[in-house]
């Protein structure tokens, strides 16, 4: 990995998780990190991805370590649990290696990412209705716990965004965790700037709403 | 600025201005919104075993790929197909409806199915690609042509009323139909060259496209002028295309959400 564009120093550098120091700190599991994947590290997610289509071999472990963490976030705020949001992920992984000749090298990767990512959780969120649909309750299952939080620090993200309609929810979700500017979420989600504008707009909107209402908090609660 | 210029400069930029920062020291609900939207979150991480068995799972079958084609490149092909079988039918069954619409009509009629086209072709362009940046919203168009070209054809023709409409009807749409069919296949091989993420968009707006090849050889052919006539019979040849092309897209849906499904319960 001597002439990789960076990975090992760079990344590290700049706070994105890499693959194999990830894969040797057991740490990193619950680490909490800023909501944003730092910018300055795309232009490697740029060249990374070129190698991925010139089959480098370290190209996979890379990208999949660079970004996954944002991803599988983007699932969880999305899905309930964890499991679906982990299967999410290895999907979107299967679609990305079988699609990747259609990135095109210069465009930024992140709309091309999430676009396949958004796709992955339309049709995972169809999947799983239609198995609900067919399954049959056989007994009550007891609520799920609560997660402990400090009650000085405000509603986490994930519950707080999960008060929001699904499109803006989405948005919210790419421009803050994912590190997406507007044009990038526009991309991903195949509409215009000024849309997503709109509903960034909105969101942020009910979110100081529900803040003010304690509907939020009642959430994290 | 107020609370509604800050939930503003929150969703325009990533860095709040000076005035918006200078409203959060006074305004007690925009700075719970903020701190609440960026405040650093506890990252569940994917364990490293998934992110390990993602990457070799992905590195076993790596092999060098050519990035596709420049997007000019696609939109050359599908404007190139869409006159091509054009020109193929008129040269074959003659251009006789030029010879009795006036300039003006002509001029309209034709350009309206251009831009149409080239508007067409440019969102299949952008389909095929993961990510792409749109100008127009790929939903939204279709409905947008369908729309505009009824317009243009209420106010370039006038509305009689045929004895015989079926009649007339019926041969126009026997021979547009099959047109459309035949359009649809290259532009299909073409879209095969990259990844549909939406294949129930994908198909209206290439059934449309491949609608209104047949629409655009029955503008050039069919001598009838009655506004009726070209609505249902010509137009309506490329919403039957549009509708057989949204049907087929969500049945690829529906039919990779089933495949996705035996999958899993199988595993």
């Amino acid at each position: 990995m001597s002439d990789s564009p960076g990975v090992s120093k760079e990344m590290l550098h700049q706070g994105v998780t890499p693959p194999v120091a990830a894969a040797n700190d057991p740490q990193m599991e619950s680490s909490v990190q800023a909501n944003v994947v730092p910018r300055q590290s795309l232009a490697d997610l740029d060249r990374w991805m070129e190698r991925y289509q010139q089959a480098d071999p370290d190209a996979p472990t890379a990208l999949v370590g660079a970004l996954s963490p944002a991803l599988l976030r983007f699932f969880k705020s999305q899905v309930a649990s964890r499991e679906q949001a982990d299967d999410l992920l290895q999907e979107t992984w299967l679609r990305i290696h079988r699609v990747r000749h259609t990135y095109r090298p210069g465009e930024p990767v992140l709309p091309w990412i999430y676009a396949i990512a958004r796709r992955v959780r339309v049709d995972g969120y169809r999947r799983t209705r239609r198995i609900t649909l067919r399954e049959i309750a056989m007994e009550l299952l007891p609520e799920r716990p609560a997660p402990v939080r400090d009650r000085n620090v405000g509603p986490a993200f994930d519950t707080l965004v999960a008060a929001l309609p699904e499109a803006q929810r989405e948005v919210v979700t790419m421009l803050k965790v994912g590190g997406l500017t507007l044009e990038e979420v526009a991309r991903a989600t195949s509409s215009t700037v000024g849309a997503v504008k709109q509903k960034a707009h909105r969101a942020y909107e009910r979110l100081r709403d529900l803040l003010q209402s304690g509907e939020g908090a009642k959430g994290a609660a | 600025m107020n609370c509604d210029d800050l939930a503003r400069a929150l969703s325009e930029k990533p860095q709040l201005p000076l005035e918006a920062q200078e409203h959060l020291k006074s305004c007690r609900r925009c700075k719970e919104l903020v701190n609440a939207v960026n405040m650093p979150a506890a990252m569940e991480a994917p364990s490293p075993a998934t992110l390990q068995q993602i990457a070799e799972g992905i590195a076993i079958n790596l092999r060098p790929v050519s990035p596709v084609a420049p997007a000019g490149y696609f939109f050359a092909a599908f404007s190139g197909i869409f006159v091509f079988i054009v020109a193929l039918f008129v040269h074959r069954m003659g251009a006789l409806a030029i010879a009795v619409m006036t300039p003006l009509e002509t001029v309209a009629i034709l350009t309206a199915l251009a831009v149409s086209t080239g508007l067409l072709a440019y969102s299949l362009v952008h389909q095929m690609i993961p990510g792409s940046h749109y100008r127009i919203s790929p939903r939204l168009l279709p409905v947008g042509i369908a729309v505009s070209l009824t317009i243009v054809i209420a106010v370039l023709f006038q509305f009689q009323h045929e004895q015989n409409f079926w009649g007339h009807a019926w041969p126009c749409i026997r021979v547009g139909t099959p047109i459309g069919v035949l359009a649809a296949v290259p532009f299909w091989l073409i879209l095969r060259r990259g990844a549909i993420l939406s294949p129930g968009m994908t198909g209206a707006t290439t059934g449309l496209l491949a609608g209104l090849v047949g629409t655009s050889v029955l503008e050039i052919h069919c001598p009838n002028l009655d506004a009726w006539h070209i609505l249902v019979s010509h137009l309506g040849i490329a919403m039957l295309c549009a509708l057989a092309g949204l049907i087929i897209g969500l049945a690829v849906e529906v039919k990779g959400h089933a495949s996705t499904t035996r999958i899993i319960k199988e595993t």
